[in-house]
């Protein structure tokens, strides 16, 4: 799929994807937004990456693997509640610092997740 | 440390497995960690238990949740702990030299530790739901042991007999734990007895007291449960002599003497006790005398003496609960030599038929030392351990003020004929003229004969010096009857009405061993129960291979279709019952462009369906998709909307990327069944859309909304409800749904990598 | 409006069932699309509908203003559209395999080779 139009629109959507993405990730807990939107959405822009220049490209301009972020993703949010049972409480109780808190932790990690699902699937569908 | 030791032969399974598969000659030292048990239980007997009373050991299994492994050490309890661990030393030693080179010998090996730990459990546990765990595992045990030559379909046949028949008590057993913890609250046998409730007063109680003797009869092999046990002999002489003799069937009158202080003193109690035990002891002593295989002639008199166990703990008087004990011990004793001779000639001469065999007492002469001290004891030869089992047996029924005749009618004939068995198995293949097809039959390996000879001599030690089990025996029976008094055995009494029976028994047994060949032929004698199972078995095989093809149909269709139309039909079902009614009224006023929305989404839906191409399919999903999102933002759900939005745009990526399977959409069903279908779907969807009219005019937003509404900003600090739902309140669910999609992802990863190898393959 | 939620819903599921019993995988899965779909619309209409604010708090407030949407089934739909994504890329790439590997998308074809 070598069109220029969609590799000129890539290069222009690609950062405002990934801005509005963390934008969404870190208004989550507040307004509509959140790790599974803003998951999908940097999804949706490495997606649109590998169409427009191929799948090597985009897992280039991804610098990690994506079945890598699976674990991660799991790790984070699995660590986000083991920071409770650390202190003697129970599993993912929320614990905050001020304004920052374990449960913004524990969405990076759904966030992470959901990136890693959704670009393994795309890609190994892609190269298959 | 106890709780530990009684789980170390678990533990010691695996040594087993390991020792004995990688050094098999090295086996016979695995007999040694039983015997180091043993010799910690005869101390927690000797020094705690019978100075200081019962002692409560446990075991934090998971503290946080409120479970622990309770062990309760008490007279009973060790005594059957004590045999456990000593046959099962000699019993080790004995299979190692016995199954020398047989490529599965470690299994073995590991089966009966397994067993050995289950056994421990049983007889130790204080929590009868703990109890019920281990009586299965025993019971499994078995029907691993049972089945050890499992290429042989006897074999496996009489392992699923076995199974089959225990499990069925092993799940009575459960029904009557359940039971008595809801008529007392307690699980355990101390507390049920600490709580002073009388149960027998409970109108659950016959239910309750049928369950557990249930459970009983079946793992003692009483009659019409018994025909399992002779079938059993398929498994090696070890386990036969171990299991099927020592120990395993013992668990049922350890139940039956466990729950006496709970479910006795009434007259359902002794009198089922009485019938079963009588009618067992008689019949099974019958048939033991007309076998001709060395181990069934034992299965038999195995299961008679079962038979007298319960009989007298029936009886109930404390003398016949210490009988009872000291039969008991006599019991396994002598009953374990005697497999275990029965083995070592199986082993030697290659035949068990009692017909053939003749004259070994040359070329064996310590097994026939063994085999003939252990019939001595059986018989109830004076000077022996056994006699004082009959004694005691005896006295108790002479003194039972209800049909003291005929218990000791019964008593005495069975007795005669278990005398007569003893003699056919242990003295008979060793006396008279040795035929030359036995010429190279000798003395097998130390392992062999040390057992048989070191039991068969405890029977001659405990005989002459009574002292060093005189307080085990009160001991166990004080854990029965719930008194302790001191018992004294004597060897001599006086010449009493007690003394006459024992001698009349052991001439009834002489006189009935010369007329052994008479007795063998033309006697009616089987009992008809092995019948019942057969034909149930068979009944239950014919009503699976009816009823299986019909449900089992291998098309994925006709299960959706059974699902959706079960389901349609109890939601449906539902919504007429709870009758909720709704009316027009009701209903929100509809805007026109909700009403464009919904017809975008109903297009979508059924040009999807009718679809002839892949291209148009795809694209009316997308439809539906983005149509079911605008649906969200209308009803304020901007998260939901976004979601949709974004996997929507991902689903059509998936979508093109695996564009390529997509072929016609051509139709492969007839028009009849697609006309069937239709109707079909098309009345769930009426189903369902009805429900959606009701729950959607019902009563609005839950108490829990109200909640979390009232929660989010003060201690979830968010403002995002949803949000603050999906990280925080409900972190949990979100943490296994993520773990979801990974695995969906890995799957579909390794879906498309394995192929990938397996087509670049040359 | 309920009735736009109870006619898209009972429609949705009727399609959806209507293609999960024909015999070619990618209809089955398309199917199984649809009928996600239908089962989130019931699942938010079963929390009450309101035409009318999001269940965000304000700035400032401690609780959104009534009336608001009943946030719990929003919760539960939200990880059910992703989740449902994914059980639908996973259907998808088993059927492209199964296709591959068995050159039939006709679920009754696949079963006697299955037996064979």
């Amino acid at each position: 799929m070598n069109s220029l139009i969609l590799q000129v629109a890539t290069r222009v959507l690609m950062p405002l994807l990934l801005l509005f993405a963390l934008f969404m990730l870190g208004r989550g807990h507040n307004e509509p937004g959140g790790g599974f939107v803003a998951g999908l959405i940097v999804s949706a822009a490495y997606a649109l990456q590998a169409f427009a220049f191929g799948v090597a490209a985009a897992r280039r301009a991804l610098l990690v693997d994506p079945e890598r972020l699976l674990g991660v993703g799991l790790l984070v949010a699995l660590g986000s509640g083991l920071l409770a049972s650390a202190q003697g409480l129970p599993f993912l109780t929320a614990l905050w610092w001020g304004g920052l808190g374990s449960p913004a932790l524990f969405d990076v990690g759904v966030f992470l997740v959901v990136i890693g699902v959704v670009l393994t699937m795309t890609f190994t569908l892609a190269e298959a | 440390m106890i709780p530990l030791l009684v789980l170390s032969p678990f533990v010691f399974a695996l040594v087993a497995a390991l020792v004995a598969g990688r050094w098999p000659t090295r086996a016979r030292w695995l007999a040694v960690w039983p015997a180091l048990l043993a010799v910690v239980f005869e101390h927690e007997l000797r020094t705690r238990v019978a100075v200081e009373g019962t002692q409560v050991v446990s075991l934090a299994w998971a503290p946080s949740l409120g479970l622990t492994l309770q062990f309760t050490l008490d007279g009973l309890g060790l005594l059957f702990a004590l045999m456990i661990t000593i046959i099962g030393a000699l019993i080790v030693l004995f299979a190692s030299a016995y199954l020398k080179g047989h490529p599965h010998l470690a299994r073995l090996l590991a089966w009966l530790f397994v067993f050995m730990g289950a056994m421990l459990g049983v007889v130790l546990s204080d929590n009868l739901f703990a109890l019920f765990v281990f009586w299965e595992l025993t019971g499994f045990a078995s029907f691993m042991l049972i089945g050890f030559e499992h290429d042989t379909p006897a074999a496996r046949a009489a392992a699923m007999q076995a199974l089959l028949v225990t499990a069925a008590g092993g799940i009575a057993l459960l029904g009557g734990t359940v039971l008595l913890a809801q008529i007392t609250g307690e699980t355990t046998v101390s507390g049920v007895i600490r709580s002073g409730i009388d149960v027998t007063a409970h109108p659950t109680y016959l239910a309750c007291t049928l369950l557990f003797l249930l459970a009983a009869f079946t793992k003692s092999a009483q009659v019409p449960f018994h025909f399992w046990l002779p079938n059993a002999m398929a498994a090696p002489t070890p386990v036969s002599a171990y299991l099927h003799s020592a120990t395993m069937v013992k668990a049922g009158v350890y139940l039956i003497a466990r729950m006496m202080p709970i479910l006795g003193g009434t007259t359902l109690w002794s009198t089922t006790l009485l019938v079963v035990g009588g009618i067992t002891m008689v019949g099974a002593a019958w048939r033991s005398v007309q076998e001709t295989d060395l181990k069934r002639v034992l299965a038999f008199s195995t299961v008679s003496a079962l038979g007298s166990l319960v009989l007298m703990i029936g009886i109930g008087t404390p003398g016949a609960i210490v009988a009872a004990v000291v039969y008991m011990i006599a019991h396994a004793a002598y009953k374990g030599t005697l497999f275990m001779v029965a083995g070592a000639i199986d082993h030697e001469a290659g035949t068990r038929d009692v017909t053939q065999l003749a004259g070994l007492r040359t070329v064996m002469p310590r097994t026939a030392l063994a085999a003939a001290l252990a019939a001595a004891s059986m018989m109830g030869v004076p000077l022996f351990f056994g006699f004082f089992g009959k004694e005691l047996f005896y006295e108790a029924e002479w003194q039972y003020a209800g049909a003291a005749g005929l218990l000791l009618a019964i008593s005495v004939a069975a007795n005669a004929l278990s005398g007569m068995a003893g003699l056919v198995t242990g003295v008979g293949p060793f006396t008279g003229a040795r035929p030359s097809r036995f010429d190279a039959a000798h003395e097998p390996a130390w392992p062999m004969w040390f057992g048989p000879l070191f039991l068969a001599l405890a029977g001659v030690v405990f005989a002459l010096v009574p002292g060093i089990v005189n307080t085990p025996i009160a001991l166990a029976a004080a854990s029965v009857t719930g008194a302790f008094t001191p018992v004294a055995l004597v060897l001599w009494h006086g010449f009493t009405p007690v003394l006459g029976l024992s001698v009349l028994t052991l001439a009834l047994a002489g006189g009935l061993y010369t007329q052994r060949a008479v007795l063998r032929k033309g006697l009616p004698g089987s009992v008809g129960s092995e019948r019942v199972y057969v034909v149930t078995l068979r009944l239950l095989d014919a009503v699976s291979a009816f009823v299986a093809p019909a449900l089992y149909s291998r098309s994925l269709r006709s299960y959706v279709l059974v699902l959706i139309v079960t389901t349609a039909f109890l939601i449906s079902s539902g919504l007429f019952l709870g009758g909720g009614g709704w009316s027009i009224e009701a209903l929100t006023p509809l805007r026109a462009y909700e009403m464009v929305i919904a017809l975008v989404i109903c297009a979508g839906a059924v040009m999807a369906a009718r679809a002839t191409s892949s291209m148009r399919a795809v694209l009316a999903l997308g439809a539906v998709g983005y149509g079911v999102a605008l649906l969200f933002v209308t009803y304020g759900a901007p998260d939901l909307a976004m979601t949709q939005f974004s996997v929507e745009t991902l689903t059509a990526v998936i979508f093109v990327l695996v564009f390529r399977m997509f072929g016609s959409f051509a139709h492969l069903s007839s028009r009849l069944i697609r006309m069937r279908d239709a109707i079909v779907a098309g009345v769930v969807g009426v189903v369902v859309g009805t429900l959606v009219l009701l729950v959607g005019t019902g009563d609005g937003t839950s108490r829990l909304s109200h909640y979390f509404a009232e929660m989010s900003a003060t201690v979830g600090h968010g403002r995002n409800i949803v949000n603050v739902i999906l990280v925080d309140f409900r972190g949990f669910d979100t943490m296994g749904e993520i773990t979801v999609l990974v695995v969906a992802a890995i799957g579909v990863h390794a879906l498309l990598r394995i192929g990938a190898d397996e087509r670049g393959r040359p | 409006m309920e009735l736009v939620f109870a006619i898209v819903s009972g429609v949705l599921y009727a399609t959806g069932l209507y293609l999960m019993l024909r015999r070619r995988l990618a209809q089955i899965i398309i199917g199984l699309g649809l009928l996600s779909n239908g089962t989130n619309i019931l699942i938010f209409a079963a929390g009450g509908l309101t035409r009318s604010n999001p269940p965000v708090i304000p700035p400032g407030e401690l609780e959104p203003i009534a009336p608001y949407a009943d946030p719990v089934p929003q919760a539960l739909i939200l990880t059910a559209i992703v989740i449902g994504f994914g059980v639908l890329a996973f259907t998808l790439v088993l059927a492209h395999r199964v296709h591959q590997s068995l050159g039939s998308d006709d679920v009754d074809d696949i079963r006697s080779e299955g037996s064979a």
